[in-house]
């Protein structure tokens, strides 16, 4: 059959193209429920699936922000240090204990909270929380394993010398908050941290930050409050809390003011050989942005948060610069920060930049109807997909918690985003994009880029090494 | 093949206590089907978040590329999305966001598969998508489409793999493991070359051949009604026309003769020792024995090398093994990243070490069970989300016929004892190898040193 025929055949007489949507189906948020242990350490319960698996984070409301000033990293190590032997089993038999329960158990730190993370078959949910609670309360911090620790870690940091992506997260990190902030070197911390830093200051961190009236719970899986309460009061409802609990560190997040200079900050990290150019515009987010804003949300969408949005569609589509490219913003309890970004072929850098700053700009002004509606029915209407799985929910309402957002702020995201106009996407874009106080982070070979970025203004203002970033090798 | 389905709720009992006790019952209730143009549809009902996802195998991977052609297969898929007749050039993406939809597509050597993930609304939208593109797709498939798509894959292999430290290994390895003109002797991705030299022409004749609806296969799982998805999917489907018949691939068996050694420099710090053998292809009698041997070996840290080079000698940052097994043909892969100042001669002959304790001594029972548990505890995780159900169905439909072979799968692993692993062990994890060293420039003397002509050792 000929295409065109066939394809009439295909739609039928009258078809419209494309099909039209039935209604919107409806989504019920999991939604947590509240109690608490004996010791007052918060619960966030949601039950959610049908397959028996459940996940349990245990979270402490201390993370890489909580670091000494001068020991960046610390609140990482400790966490990782809990997993290297715990309840006077060494690191391998801890392992193998955890393994024989076909569980995981992992820690995981960002700025403002250490987790531990468990994922144990709902059967043998008493074991493996046993197991969790030995970690967190109960950890050997051996002087041999903290002393194999620092060895992975440092092996690691050199690895993230030949990684372009970790590079970049160093240079975007000190390009926008400078060498004295602890948000200038990532989660992790640096070399320079690490050869520094004493298991008595594992210690005495774990001590001081994982205790329970800084600690919750979040449960998500097919398991009811009764069965799973009694197993986690068993578990964590006799810790208890000594001494008065830390004051958390100030933590100024403000743009710095700048002085008036002509042109853009671009840094240039010199990566000899590399065969693409990774990308990164960045700078801090307003202090009152908070995560689930709606304009912000949708406005987001549009500008690097889907496939179809302006970056990717420029970059990839139009241009061919790039796999991919997007943008997104990372929100904390203080401060944040918005990057946005793609890895391109060397010999288009220049023009790549050129095309990421006209998108950064552009999205100022008011977007098309089509584009408006199709970036917020996306975010709204994808929502969903994200709380598939019992890890995905549990990280979710960890999250949340961490941050203070309450269900209601999600629930009302939903129909808020829908209601974003080209208006308030535009006056998003103006407040929360900071074009005036962006850096632009360039991690590639310099001989090839430096000279093709003069030539088109886009002179780089400062131009590292690996060595900058990492210290010497 | 039919099937009454039953509620997802129903499908699992609980699971037992500790040991002993049975394997949990698993299962992906199906209807399945067959147009009369060939397409294969399987249906699989899950109510629980309202979304559903549509997944599309066809039957081709990069096993099927011409000489010259090499990540042809991969640079197709892309141009899957670049509009038919119906669907205008960046529609195929926007129509679906418009909706809350999502997609993507991967190719392998053996298949492409296509996805959506979308609210359960738009089902009727994801058919049309899928439908038009199957019977239209030349209609749109320009030469500024396929230079623009080029492009974009051209990136794709600099960020995966130029850009990407020993990223080199993928394209290296393939040639090194199978014989020339063998289907797996390229990789998926291709070469820059091979790319360039990509025309129109190359499109036309691919999709004739393998986008065939007879050369396919379609999951519908989720948010759907049983008999709605199924007149839905008729309606799409049922008048593109069939394409010829697509040949099984012929594939060279794989044997080495003697190991065989590499050396690569790469902008590095810390060399790298890659080992792989040939061994299976999927679901072959021996594919579950190398796969448990793989996680006895490397996963976790009570696992032997593991244990052995990181944790005791402290002369390896980390390891890895797996089994990737494939339609016509596995290889077993160990990957072991050096510590500073240990060079890999060093963990060459540690590795060995735990191999010849592999091949010699059988492993103790609570050994396997741990390795065995954590395994059950995958299949379990597996079966969460509608869309990876989606592409397990069509993946077990594609290697074994039976879409809800998840019980079967699991149950191969729990038939394993440890006499089997060692079997497995000696019997694949011979001394005729390939062994790759990457090192950093200049740095040859940290390489397990090439052998002389002749391969003696």
């Amino acid at each position: 059959m000929n295409p065109l025929l066939l394809s009439l055949f295909l739609l039928g007489p009258g078809a419209t193209i494309p099909p039209p949507l039935g209604p919107t189906p409806e989504f019920r948020l999991p939604e947590p429920e509240r109690v608490s242990l004996s010791n007052g350490i918060p619960v966030l319960l949601v039950r959610t699936g049908t397959i028996p698996v459940v996940d349990v984070r245990l979270v402490v409301r201390a993370g890489a922000t909580s670091d000494p000033g001068d020991r960046p990293g610390l609140a990482d190590w400790t966490a990782a240090m809990l997993l290297e032997g715990a309840g006077g089993k060494d690191p391998l038999a801890f392992a193998e204990a955890v393994d024989r329960l076909g569980a995981r158990l992992a820690p995981t730190t960002d700025w403002d909270a250490s987790t531990l993370v468990l994922h144990a078959p709902l059967a043998r949910l008493e074991p493996a929380l046993a197991l969790m609670a030995d970690a967190a309360l109960r950890p050997n911090l051996r002087p041999e394993e903290w002393k194999r620790l620092t060895e992975r870690r440092a092996t690691a940091f050199l690895e993230s010398r030949d990684d372009p992506s970790d590079l970049a997260e160093f240079a975007v990190a000190r390009a926008v908050w400078g060498t004295e902030h602890r948000y200038g070197v990532p989660v992790q911390g640096s070399p320079a941290s690490l050869a520094r830093a004493t298991l008595g200051e594992v210690g005495a961190f774990h001590r001081a930050q994982w205790r329970p009236d800084r600690a919750f719970l979040v449960v998500a899986g097919a398991v009811e409050r009764q069965r799973i309460l009694p197993l986690l009061e068993n578990a964590f409802g006799g810790w208890k809390a000594e001494g008065p609990a830390p004051v958390d560190r100030e933590m100024a997040t403000a743009a710095p003011r700048r002085l008036p200079r002509k042109g853009l900050e671009v840094v240039l990290v010199d990566r000899p050989g590399a065969a693409q150019s990774v990308l990164s515009a960045a700078g801090r987010t307003p202090e009152a942005l908070r995560p689930f804003d709606a304009a912000n949300e949708v406005m987001n969408t549009l500008l690097g948060g889907s496939f179809t949005s302006r970056l990717n569609d420029n970059l990839r589509e139009q241009h061919g610069y790039a796999y991919g490219a997007g943008s997104g913003f990372d929100l904390r309890r203080h401060g944040g920060v918005f990057e946005a970004g793609a890895s391109v072929a060397t010999d288009v850098t220049a023009p790549a930049l050129g095309e990421l700053i006209k998108e950064l700009t552009r999205i100022r002004t008011p977007a098309s109807t089509q584009e408006v509606e199709r970036a917020r029915t996306y975010y709204a209407l994808s929502l969903p997909q994200q709380f598939a799985t019992t890890r995905e929910v549990a990280a979710f309402w960890a999250d949340a918690e961490v941050l203070g957002i309450e269900p209601e702020r999600v629930r009302a995201v939903l129909p808020s985003a829908l209601r974003v106009d080209s208006d308030a996407l535009a006056a998003s874009a103006a407040r929360d994009v900071p074009l005036q106080d962006l850096v632009f982070v360039v991690v590639g070979d310099r001989a090839k880029v430096e000279k093709e970025l003069r030539a088109s203004g886009l002179p780089p203002t400062r131009t590292w090494t690996v060595e900058d970033l990492l210290g010497p090798r | 093949m039919f099937r009454v389905p039953r509620l997802a709720a129903a499908l699992l009992c609980a699971l037992p206590a500790l040991a002993q006790e049975p394997a949990p019952k698993l299962s992906i209730p199906y209807e399945m089907f067959t147009l009369p143009n060939g397409l294969q549809v399987i249906l699989h009902q899950d109510r629980r978040l309202p979304v559903v996802a549509v997944n599309t195998w066809y039957h081709v991977g990069s096993s099927r590329e011409e000489p010259g052609r090499t990540g042809f297969a991969h640079l197709f898929e892309h141009l899957m999305f670049e509009g038919s007749k119906n669907v205008p050039e960046g529609m195929f993406d926007r129509w679906l966001e418009a909706a809350g939809g999502s997609n993507n597509a991967s190719t392998s050597e053996d298949r492409t598969n296509y996805y959506e993930d979308a609210p359960s609304n738009a089902l009727e939208l994801a058919l049309f998508l899928e439908a038009d593109r199957m019977a239209t797709l030349l209609d749109a498939a320009g030469p500024d489409v396929v230079d623009k798509q080029r492009d974009v894959v051209k990136n794709e292999l600099r960020q995966g793999v130029l850009n990407e430290p020993y990223g080199l290994l993928e394209l290296e390895l393939p040639k090194l493991l199978y014989p020339p003109g063998h289907p797996y002797s390229w990789p998926v991705i291709g070469s820059m070359e091979d790319l360039s030299s990509a025309s129109q022409s190359d499109v036309q004749g691919f999709f004739r051949r393998y986008y065939a609806p007879n050369n396919a296969t379609l999951v519908v799982a989720g948010d759907i009604d049983l008999v709605a998805a199924r007149a839905a999917v008729t309606r799409w489907f049922a008048d593109i026309p069939a394409g010829e018949p697509v040949p099984p691939l012929r594939s060279p068996s794989v044997k080495l003769t003697a190991e065989k050694r590499a050396v690569f420099e790469d902008e590095v710090q810390l060399p790298k020792l890659v080992l792989a053998w040939p061994t299976v292809q999927a679901y072959h009698p021996a594919d579950a024995a190398l796969r448990v041997l793989a996680d006895l070996l490397a996963s976790g840290k009570a696992s032997r090398l593991y244990r052995s080079l990181v944790y005791e000698k402290r002369i390896a940052q980390s390891v890895r093994a797996f089994q990737d097994a494939r339609a016509y043909g596995g290889q077993f892969q160990i990957e072991v990243l050096a510590r500073p100042g240990h060079d890999l001669p060093e963990i060459l002959s540690a590795v060995d070490a735990e191999l010849a304790r592999v091949r010699e001594v059988e492993p103790d029972a609570a050994e396997v069970e741990r390795v065995l548990n954590r395994r059950e505890t995958g299949f379990l995780d597996g079966l969460q989300q509608v869309s990876d159900k989606a592409d397990l169905l069509n993946e077990y439909w594609f290697h074994t016929a039976d879409p809800d072979y998840v019980a079967e799968d699991l149950a191969r692993f729990r038939a394993l004892d440890a006499s089997d692993l060692r079997t497995a062990a000696r019997r694949w994890l011979t001394p005729e190898r390939v062994v790759v060293s990457i090192v950093p420039k200049g740095g040859q003397k940290l390489a397990v040193p090439v052998l002389a002509a002749g391969g003696a050792r």
